[in-house]
């Protein structure tokens, strides 16, 4: 009877454990999951800063658009 | 029969001869028995109580076992912590714009065993690195080794090597550090290569390895507009280096930090040692007569009484044996109070200087921090260099920014505290870092200094700083430069120091160009009046809108 509690409890252990050992190995490759969807995000982040700092930005417009930056005296106060 | 024949138990008399017999015996009342029985139950409980002990070890035997061989294996593969790398955190501007990041690269390296025809792969090799000279790959293919041929491949560089579908070609991942905006903000972030650091790079780098972004207080818009504006003005004026700085008067924060020339920090090997300081930190400069709004502020927190004087500057002031100080650019026999700045006087700063006296001079200096270290986190600051004997001389000349050098740091440090209603603060380039301000001057005395700072930009020296729709104030200065002990007739260091909008300052620019040296059809001689001052009215009349939508001006 000893044995076989014994037995029981062992075993009910090994499952449990067996359990969270597979759970954090998902956890684990969904980490890398995300860290992989993350790098791409930062990638693509970092394009996108890139596509539009100021340099890239004057070089579109002054081919393209052709705007004039807004400067102090072109804004209107309302008491004016 | 005799009865001492009879098979009774006591006739039975052991015999020496071997003979065995079988006796049978009857235990009517079952007392060997009991006594077996007994033996045999004690027996039994040892075996039962053994073979438990047995089972359990085997148990436990095999439960270490396994989870030796199951669990320990996985543990040892940090299962239990995060698995993904750190990666070095990003350098963001104030509103999270990326300044540096880490991007993966691919490596080339080639191991020359493996290779099916070395004349073909050499050839294809030099066609995809033309920068490569012939013999390099001559000799990379004369030995049998596994060598890397090139770091952090573009993606047609990887793209090409793969259409050649040669064995010997191998990839290997790789890390860059890279700057997105190139030279904007070098004198900022510094570089990170394989095998040196610079600047917040460097400064900052336990921060950055475990992976925290760093927010820096400076606007990429601010600074990319400051950066263009200052290169064209450096290239007109033909001047050997140039700084601007842009703080926020209130808490210290640096909105805007160039130093030209700067460099690439994604080429560190191109770097060349004269574009490596920054300038705004790393250099001083006896500043001129940006100073000297020092003894205005002086005799407004003294309350001296003084205000309504006149002093002569006529015939100069002679200030050493052979050294005059004359006022050419006056045509006036004496000037009051407020023209001695609206016209920058040096004779008129000296006499002022003299009324006041040493003492009070050393204490108002000392007290606005110009013989303290600014503790600028990140980035490496110089000393300012003081005069070891504070006489009348060193005074005099103090008095009209001579005889002391200073960081530009430190100038617009010490502006900020004469401005912003007398609160002492320490520049910073970390977003939202800023400490306790103190309060070391009266609201009267900052007061008293923007309403003369105004006038200096609406009818003295600084006319050309100007920006329309906007109400500016600042000071001039124009010094020259010293060169093998004696002052230059020629080279200069020209500056004007604004802040705005004068009612209730938020902002300040510090505009500086060391030896300017193109004269224009407007002018034959270059000042801080005709060269800081105008590019700081078109820096300020292109950042103040940003700055406005951004509220920053919301009190104007």
């Amino acid at each position: 009877m000893k044995i076989f509690i014994l037995s029981i409890v062992v075993i009910s252990i090994f499952v449990i454990k067996f359990i969270v050992t597979n759970q954090l190995n998902e956890i684990k490759k969904l980490e890398n999951e995300i860290y992989t969807i993350d790098k791409e995000i930062e990638k693509l982040k970092t394009d996108y800063s890139y596509l539009t700092s100021p340099k890239n930005l004057k070089n579109i417009n002054e081919t393209n658009i052709k705007f004039g930056p807004i400067e102090q005296d072109d804004i209107i106060k309302l008491g004016d | 029969m005799d009865e001492s024949k009879k098979i009774f138990y006591e006739n039975v008399i052991p015999s020496i001869n071997n003979k065995t017999v079988d006796i049978k015996f009857k235990d009517s009342n079952d007392l060997i028995l009991d006594e077996k029985k007994n033996t045999e139950i004690n027996f039994a409980k040892k075996l039962n109580n053994f073979s438990f002990l047995i089972v359990t070890s085997f148990l436990l035997f095999i439960i270490f076992s396994l989870y030796k061989v199951y669990f320990d294996s996985n543990k040892k593969k940090n299962i239990y912590k995060k698995v993904t790398p750190i990666d070095r955190g990003k350098i963001l501007d104030r509103n999270g714009e990326i300044i540096a990041t880490n991007i993966n690269t691919e490596d080339l390296y080639i191991d020359t065993r493996k290779v099916l025809d070395s004349y073909d792969l050499k050839k294809k090799l030099r066609e995809i690195f033309p920068d490569k000279n012939n013999f390099f790959f001559d000799k990379i293919f004369d030995k049998k080794h596994y060598i890397r041929i090139k770091q952090h491949l573009t993606e047609k560089e990887i793209n090409e090597l793969r259409k050649i579908g040669d064995p010997a070609i191998q990839f290997h991942k790789s890390v860059k550090r890279i700057y997105l905006h190139h030279n904007l903000f070098s004198h900022l972030t510094g570089f990170k290569s394989s095998t040196i650091t610079s600047k917040v790079e460097k400064n900052l780098n336990n921060l950055l390895e475990e992976g925290n972004d760093l927010n820096l207080s400076v606007d990429l818009r601010v600074q990319s507009i400051v950066h263009e504006e200052l290169s064209k003005s450096l290239k007109k004026y033909d001047a050997n280096s140039a700084v601007t700085i842009i703080v926020d008067v209130n808490n210290g924060e640096i909105l805007s930090l160039v130093s030209l020339p700067d460099f690439d920090p994604n080429h560190p090997s191109d770097i060349k040692a004269f574009t490596e300081n920054n300038l705004a930190t790393e250099a001083r400069y006896e500043m001129g007569s940006t100073l000297k709004i020092f003894n205005a502020a002086l005799a407004f927190e003294n309350n001296l009484d003084i205000e309504n004087k006149n002093f002569k500057i006529h015939d100069g002031y002679q200030i050493t044996s052979d050294k005059l100080i004359e006022d050419k650019h006056i045509k006036k026999d004496q000037i009051n109070f407020e023209e001695i700045f609206t016209k920058s006087s040096n004779v008129g700063s000296i006499e002022l200087i003299q009324e006041i006296g040493i003492k009070k001079q050393q204490n108002f200096l000392h007290k606005l921090g110009f013989d303290e270290k600014i503790n600028l986190h990140g980035l490496n600051i110089v000393n300012n260099k003081l005069p070891d004997n504070w006489d009348h001389l060193a005074s005099k000349f103090i008095s009209y920014g001579y005889g002391i050098s200073i960081s530009p740091i430190s100038l617009v440090s010490a502006y900020s505290t004469l401005v912003n209603g007398g609160f002492k603060i320490e520049p910073s380039i970390i977003l939202n870092s800023t400490q306790s301000k103190k309060k070391i001057l009266n609201d009267k005395t900052s007061n008293k200094v923007n309403n003369l700072l105004k006038k200096i930009v609406t009818s003295g020296t600084g006319k050309k700083a100007k920006v329309n729709g906007l109400e500016v104030g600042g000071k001039t200065g124009t010094s020259r430069k010293l060169e093998d002990g004696k002052y230059s007739e020629k080279k200069v260091i020209t500056s004007f120091i604004g802040t705005f909008p004068i009612n209730k300052p938020k902002y300040i620019a510090f505009v500086l160009f060391d030896e300017p040296r193109r004269n224009t059809e407007e002018f034959l001689e270059n000042f801080g009046g005709n060269t800081a001052a105008p590019t700081f009215s078109r820096i300020v009349r292109k950042i103040s809108p940003i700055l406005n939508k951004n509220n920053y001006l919301k009190n104007y």
